[in-house]
């Protein structure tokens, strides 16, 4: 990093600077006008000298704001309003206190001192907010008022075919004008750099070119975002939104197939890796690799009265998020919990996501219970009496990914009848009644499941029992 | 009006004429300011309040005093449900069991570069040490080619299920403090352990059990005691309830000679009727907490007992885990962890003691002291693995492996002496930990050290890291997570910590 120059070092000192005359010439004009009234006619005295102080500190705050500007960190348009307006500020301020306390004696109407004071007032306001949008960004003090904040900012691009997007405008502008914009765009140009138009990013910065074309690693821009974001060269910065891992892929990957702005993404190389990124943007979804477990769409509450009749019975019953009406249901705690009980979880079948019942003492009559509970996901039934009679109402739950008949009679023929359930993942076997040569079977019924038919053994190994000694 | 009624209401007058005769008009003025400012703080308060009023959904506290252990949803779904986190105390050597060098074999008995002890402070080397090449064989172990040496020869039978943090940096190179620094976020005493902050925010599924148990074997509790998995701020039900796999589970969980169950009961709820009183009187949240905590071990005189008898475990379960009935083991620890998981307790937490491999006798040498020690997790903790697996357990239970701190590349060499045993000191830059279940990637490696293992060269991660990571896979986001505390809300994570999104599925 280059030293700073003395001048560049004392305009730093600017936005501290500037509270002196906005503090000083306000209470001065304050002053002013109270000396008017009988009670405070005592101030007069003071007015003179916290005039004079104020139109000094304005002069030595536009000196170091000038040394400041050259930065060049700044908008140049509202740079330049404010810098003509704080220099009027110190012109008037000082014409203010020669009128004020007669150092030059004018033949002017008693009221002028008033009116330049109120213009003053509105001179050193305007200033301020000016500086102000500097510093802090266009909008900073509305900001709070309209609902649309921050995030309205955040846009997503809907992409009905990614193949045929444009690279730049539909993939990287989106991304830069959600994070980096901000400081690098028309209020700020931090660094001197700009990221919002195809010129300014081939410019670059103070420090040099953004991007190298065609080389990913070699390029600032993505040298930036891998660094350890605890860096200070680390950008986006602290506390700022961070690029995605997505983001951060898909950025090098553009660069590295030559940066070009017009390019369709089908015109650039794709391994799979970019490829599975790019259908994500696609469907406007982040990439999963399974369906949640909750669904997505809202739900009403499900009938108090229903949850605290399970709950009276021992089960617990909870949300399975602050503020989400999906619940998870287990009997852990329940002393007795039988196909009676079951019935209980009726009422809340367009809630219930999440079910353990593992351990109690139902029957294969739950089965048409449990069948009607279609928004279930998960499901335990492990050590209990259940068997194949029945299980084929477990048909109708159609949204169901886990299933654990863990130490129970389940047999494969029982088991078959659940072939056709579209997300079943995973299905826990250990214990149950399907042996080691109906795997292959159940392998073709369920394709995508992962079977775990558990029994894991370990070898009993020389170090397991002995211990290495002393040579 | 009966004339007795009168009679009560004038007799009612005259005591509080009497009452108010004492009275004083200093008493009044006194009482009235301490009145006046204390309405004067309030608002105060208030005013404090409305400036975070915007975030409230997120600081708002979650502690029930009535029912502080009732189950209570994360501030989104979960992928884990609980937690397992077995901590070698003492420190395992990364570079003996998961971070391969081959180029610190080529350099073994060399001296240490100067530009490595520049500026650093150890615990125990002084002056320039040798290097020590790995003690063991390393191989790539399954299909995901993890990094795994022989002095684990079941665990490489899972390298598969495991999620690698090779980088892992602290910065605390002592026991105590770094152990703080894991399991509470701060290197200092008096914060919640992750125990705590896991049992505050979901409570316990099962109303008998506590919500966080704490499990220690290797014959001496970690070096940072008992704060290790304290509660903090937090209400004290939160704390970790340590249990003894040798004898009775819980000191004085059975009724002395001559009270039955009765009785006893009768007796609590005497207890709990003054501290009822006492609590209408002071409204100290703390008195709630001990009459649950009564209520709560009356119930678990019942559960607990039940739930920490492995006993009842068949014959080959224990065979798989290699417990040891009676004494106290990892193993048995480990056979207890899965059914307290089971049994529905969010965060069992096991500290198993000896792994302090200095290498100044044969006791804490790497040659001997810390193959046995290999030796003694080795099996317990792979049957752990395989066990909650074909259970159907482990998709919903995080397990984590690991230490406080690495270990040195270098031979230590205690007052600049040469030791006759291989042993490396305490190294706070750059260790491994491995997590598996509960929602993270399988057959996954992150970060990476420099060809000697000092220091990460990549994705380096911190316990702040770690912790955040667990919390994100119990449900909760660990910016937002909170406890309002001496005026400021407190995370378990501070003012740092990521989300290790590299390994998380």
């Amino acid at each position: 990093m280059a030293l700073l120059s003395v001048t560049e070092f004392l305009g730093r000192f600017h936005p501290v600077l500037v509270h002196l005359p906005i503090g000083i010439l306000l209470l001065g004009v304050l002053m002013h006008w109270l000396s008017r009234r009988e009670q405070f006619r005592q101030l007069h005295p003071a007015i003179g000298i916290t005039l004079l102080m104020g139109a000094l500190s304005a002069v030595f705050s536009c000196i170091s704001g000038l040394f400041l500007a050259g930065s060049g960190e700044y908008d140049i348009d509202v740079l330049d309003r404010h810098k003509w307006l704080g220099i009027a500020v110190a012109v008037i301020s000082i014409v203010y206190y020669l009128l004020y306390t007669g150092k030059v004696s004018l033949k002017t109407p008693a009221i002028v001192p008033y009116i330049i004071s109120l213009l003053l007032f509105l001179l050193i306001t305007i200033t301020g907010h000016l500086g102000g949008t500097l510093t802090h960004g266009e909008g900073y003090l509305s900001q709070g008022f309209s609902a649309s904040g921050d995030d309205s900012k955040d846009v997503k691009k809907i992409i009905p075919d990614v193949q045929a997007a444009v690279a730049y405008n539909d993939i990287i502008q989106p991304m830069l004008q959600n994070k980096c914009y901000s400081c690098h765009g028309t209020s700020k140009q931090k660094g001197k750099l700009r990221l919002d138009t195809k010129e300014f990013i081939l410019k670059g910065g103070e420090e040099g070119k953004t991007l190298v074309a065609g080389k990913g690693d070699e390029s600032e821009i993505y040298k930036r975002v891998i660094l350890d974001p605890l860096e200070k060269k680390h950008m986006p910065p602290k506390g700022k939104p961070q690029l995605t891992e997505a983001e951060i892929t898909l950025l090098h990957w553009w660069i590295n197939a030559g940066a070009s702005f017009d390019q369709q993404v089908k015109a650039l190389p794709q391994d799979s890796k970019i490829k599975l990124l790019l259908e994500a943007l696609q469907s406007n979804h982040i990439a999963v690799p399974s369906k949640p477990d909750v669904p997505e769409e809202p739900v009403a509450a499900a009938p108090q009265e229903a949850v605290n009749k399970l709950k009276a019975v021992g089960a617990t019953v909870i949300p399975v998020a602050t503020g989400s009406n999906y619940l998870s249901v287990n009997f852990i705690s329940s002393p007795v919990v039988t196909d009676k009980e079951i019935k209980l979880l009726e009422p809340l079948a367009a809630q219930l996501v999440w079910l353990k019942a593992g351990g109690t003492s139902i029957s294969d009559s739950a089965f048409a219970v449990i069948g009607k509970l279609t928004k279930l996901t998960r499901l335990g039934l492990e050590h209990t009496a259940i068997t194949d009679k029945g299980l084929s109402s477990l048909q109708s739950l159609s949204k169901l990914q886990y299933l654990n008949i863990v130490g129970t009679s389940i047999t494969i023929s029982g088991l078959v009848s659940l072939k056709g359930l579209p997300d079943l993942h995973s299905i826990y076997l250990y214990q149950s009644k399907v042996l080691p040569a109906d795997l292959q079977a159940l392998r073709a019924a369920f394709p995508k499941a992962m079977l775990d038919t558990g029994g894991y053994t370990l070898p009993v190994l020389e170090g397991d029992t002995s211990e290495v000694k002393k040579k | 009006m009966t004339q007795k009624e009168l009679q009560a209401q004038k007799l009612a007058q005259e005591a509080t004429y009497e009452q108010l005769r004492y009275v004083t008009r200093r008493h009044f003025l006194r009482d009235s300011v301490t009145g006046l400012g204390a309405m004067a703080f309030g608002s105060l308060l208030a005013g404090c309040d409305w400036m975070g009023s915007k975030d409230k959904g997120a600081t708002a506290t979650l502690f029930d005093s009535a029912n502080p252990m009732a189950g209570r949803p994360p501030m989104f779904p979960g992928k884990a449900k609980s937690v397992i986190y077995l901590h070698m105390a003492g420190a395992p050597s990364q570079l003996e069991l998961f971070d391969y060098k081959p180029d610190l074999q080529k350099l073994d008995g060399k001296d240490c570069p100067q530009s490595l002890l520049e500026g650093k402070r150890f615990a125990f080397i002084r002056g320039v040490p040798k290097m020590l090449g790995p003690y063991g064989n390393f191989a790539q172990r399954g299909e995901s080619g993890a990094w795994i040496s022989d002095h684990l020869p079941h665990l490489i039978t899972v390298a598969d299920e495991l999620s690698f943090l090779k980088a892992v940096q602290t910065d605390q190179f002592n026991h105590a403090p770094a152990q703080l620094l894991m399991h509470t976020g701060s290197a200092r005493l008096g914060r919640p352990s992750i125990g705590a902050w896991a049992s505050y925010g979901l409570g316990t599924e099962n109303s008998n059990l506590p919500g966080f148990v704490v499990l220690t074997s290797g014959g001496k509790n970690p070096d940072a005691g008992k704060s290790v998995w304290g509660s903090g701020f937090l209400p004290s039900v939160y704390q970790g309830v340590q249990c003894r796999s040798e004898g009775d589970p819980v000191l004085f969980i059975n009724n002395p000679e001559g009270i039955d169950r009765d009785l006893r009961r009768a007796s609590i709820d005497a207890i709990n009727e003054v501290n009822k009183k006492a609590y209408e009187e002071f409204k100290d949240p703390e008195i709630l907490s001990r009459i649950s905590q009564y209520e709560m071990a009356y119930k678990m005189q019942m559960s607990v007992p039940e739930a920490m008898d492995i006993s009842d475990e068949p014959a080959y379960i224990h065979e798989m885990y290699g417990t040891r009935p009676g004494k106290e083991s990892f193993a048995n620890n480990c056979l207890l962890a899965r059914k307290l998981v089971e049994k529905g307790v969010r965060y069992v937490q096991l500290f198993d003691w000896g792994w302090d491999s200095h290498g100044t006798y044969a006791g804490d040498s790497i040659e001997i002291a810390f193959v046995n020690k290999c030796r003694s997790v080795d099996r317990a903790s792979t049957a752990l693995l395989l066990d909650l697996k074909q259970r159907g357990l482990l998709d919903e239970t995080l397990v984590v492996w690991g230490g406080e701190f690495g270990r040195t590349p270098m031979q230590e060499n205690r007052e600049g002496k040469q030791q006759s045993f291989k042993g490396r000191d305490h190294h706070a830059e750059a260790f491994t930990i491995w997590m598996a279940g509960g929602g993270i990637k399988k057959g996954t490696s992150f970060g990476e050290t420099d060809p000697i293992g000092y220091s990460p060269v990549s994705g380096k991660v911190t316990p702040f890291d770690i912790q955040a990571t667990i919390l994100n896979q119990l449900g909760f986001d660990h910016e937002k997570f909170t406890y309002q505390f001496q005026g400021r809300p407190f995370r378990l994570t501070d003012v740092h910590g990521r989300v290790i999104n590299e390994i998380v599925a």
